[in-house]
C-alpha cells in the first residue's frame, strides 16, 4: 500500500478503514507536536518522547475504529498519549529520577533574552527549575494535570475527558498540584523579596 | 501567548471577599504566575524541533501504519473466512440430522422382506395377537379349558 504524504486542508473521514494510511497523515500533521510537547513534559527525555509520540500515532492507526468520536481527536490522542506515559514511567522511574536530580530538566536555552536583565533571566531559569523539580514529585495523575493544564493550556473539560476523569477531580489535582508547586517555589528561595512584578 | 488560561486555577486568595490582600500574598501570587508562565514558555521551548524531525517522524509512523494497514487487512479476511467456514459446517451437519433414515434398497434386502411375508402366512395367530393366545396356554398348561358349571 502506498502511503503518500498529501497536503489536505479538509479533515478526512478517518475512521474510513480503507483509506486509513492516507487519511493518517493528516492526523499527524495536526497533532504531532502537542502530543510530542506533552509526552516530553512527562517523561524529560527527548528521544522517549518521539519515540512514544510514534507508539502513540500507531496506536491510534491500530484503533481507529474504536475511535467513536465521543471526544475530539485530539483528546482521544493524548489519552492513548497519557497511558502511554504512564506505563512507560512505571519502568524507568529510578532512572527518571536520577536525571530530574542531575538537571536534565528542560529550561530555557541558553540563547540570552535580550528584553531581561541576566538578573531576571538568572530568577526566570530558577524558577522553571523549581517548578519542574516540584512537577516530579507529583503523584502522576497530579502531574499530568498540570502540564495538561499550564503546559498544554488545555482546558479542564479537556483534560477530563484526556484522563477520563469527572472535571471535579481534576480540580481537586489541579489545586493540590498547584499547592505542592506554589510550597515548593516558596522554599526554593527568598522569593518574597525577589518575586517580579 | 502572555497570559495563562482564565480558568487556571491561580486565583488571588481571599479569605473574605471584601478582605484586603496583603503585599505578602499578592507577592506570592505573582511569583506563582510568573513561574508558571516560565513553565509553560520552558516546556514549549523545549519542543521546539526543527520541520525535518517532524518530517521525519511522521514519515516513521507512516511507514509503521503501512506495514501494519495489510496485516489488518489479512486479519478482517481471515476472521470473516473462519466465520464463514463454521457457518458452512454448522448447515452441513444440521441438514444431515434432519435427513429420514431410508431403507437399504441394497440386495439382499427384498429377499428378508419375502421371508417375512411368509412367515407371517404361516403363523396360526397374527403377530399382533400372539401375546393374548399364548396367555391361556399359560394359564391352563394341560391345554382344556372348561366351561364354568
Amino acid at each position: 500500500m502506498q502511503v503518500t504524504l498529501v497536503e489536505t486542508t479538509a479533515a478526512p473521514d478517518v475512521r474510513d478503514p480503507g483509506r486509513a494510511p492516507e487519511n493518517f497523515d493528516w492526523i499527524v500533521r495536526q497533532h504531532q507536536k502537542p502530543i510530542y510537547r506533552i509526552l516530553l513534559s512527562l517523561l524529560r527525555d527527548s528521544d522517549e518522547a518521539d519515540v512514544l509520540t510514534q507508539e502513540c500515532f500507531l496506536r491510534a492507526f491500530e484503533k481507529l475504529e474504536s475511535f467513536r468520536g465521543d471526544s475530539s481527536m485530539g483528546t482521544w490522542l493524548v489519552r492513548i498519549a497519557i497511558n502511554l506515559a504512564h506505563d512507560h514511567a512505571k519502568n524507568r522511574r529510578q532512572a527518571f529520577w536520577k536525571r530530574l536530580i542531575r538537571g536534565a530538566m528542560p529550561h530555557r536555552s541558553e540563547t540570552p533574552d535580550l528584553h531581561r536583565s541576566p538578573e531576571q533571566l538568572l530568577l526566570a531559569r530558577e524558577q522553571v527549575a523549581a517548578v519542574w523539580a516540584a512537577v516530579a514529585e507529583l503523584p502522576d495523575q497530579q502531574q499530568t494535570v498540570f502540564v495538561l493544564r499550564f503546559a498544554e493550556e488545555m482546558s479542564l473539560e479537556e483534560i477530563a475527558k484526556a484522563m477520563n476523569l469527572e472535571v471535579g477531580t481534576i480540580k481537586s489535582h489541579l489545586s493540590r498540584a498547584v499547592g505542592v508547586v506554589k510550597q515548593h517555589l516558596l522554599r526554593s528561595g527568598d522569593w518574597g523579596q525577589r518575586a517580579p512584578e | 501567548m502572555n497570559s495563562l488560561p482564565k480558568d487556571h486555577h491561580v486565583k488571588l486568595p481571599q479569605r473574605n471577599p471584601g478582605a484586603k490582600i496583603s503585599a505578602e500574598e499578592k507577592a506570592e501570587w505573582l511569583l506563582l504566575k510568573n513561574a508558571l508562565k516560565e513553565f509553560r514558555d520552558s516546556a514549549r521551548q523545549a519542543a521546539e524541533k526543527p520541520e525535518s524531525f517532524w518530517e521525519n517522524q511522521r514519515q516513521k509512523v507512516l511507514a509503521c501504519c503501512e506495514r501494519k494497514a495489510p496485516v489488518r487487512h489479512q486479519r478482517f479476511i481471515w476472521s470473516w473466512a473462519t466465520a464463514l467456514v463454521l457457518v458452512v459446517l454448522g448447515i452441513m451437519v444440521l441438514v444431515e440430522r434432519q435427513q429420514p433414515v431410508k431403507p437399504d434398497f441394497a440386495a439382499g434386502y427384498d429377499q428378508q422382506l419375502l421371508l417375512d411375508i411368509d412367515r407371517t402366512l404361516d403363523r396360526d395367530v397374527p403377530a399382533a395377537l400372539e401375546p393374548g393366545s399364548l396367555l391361556p396356554e399359560e394359564i391352563f398348561p394341560t391345554g382344556r379349558i372348561t366351561a364354568a358349571p
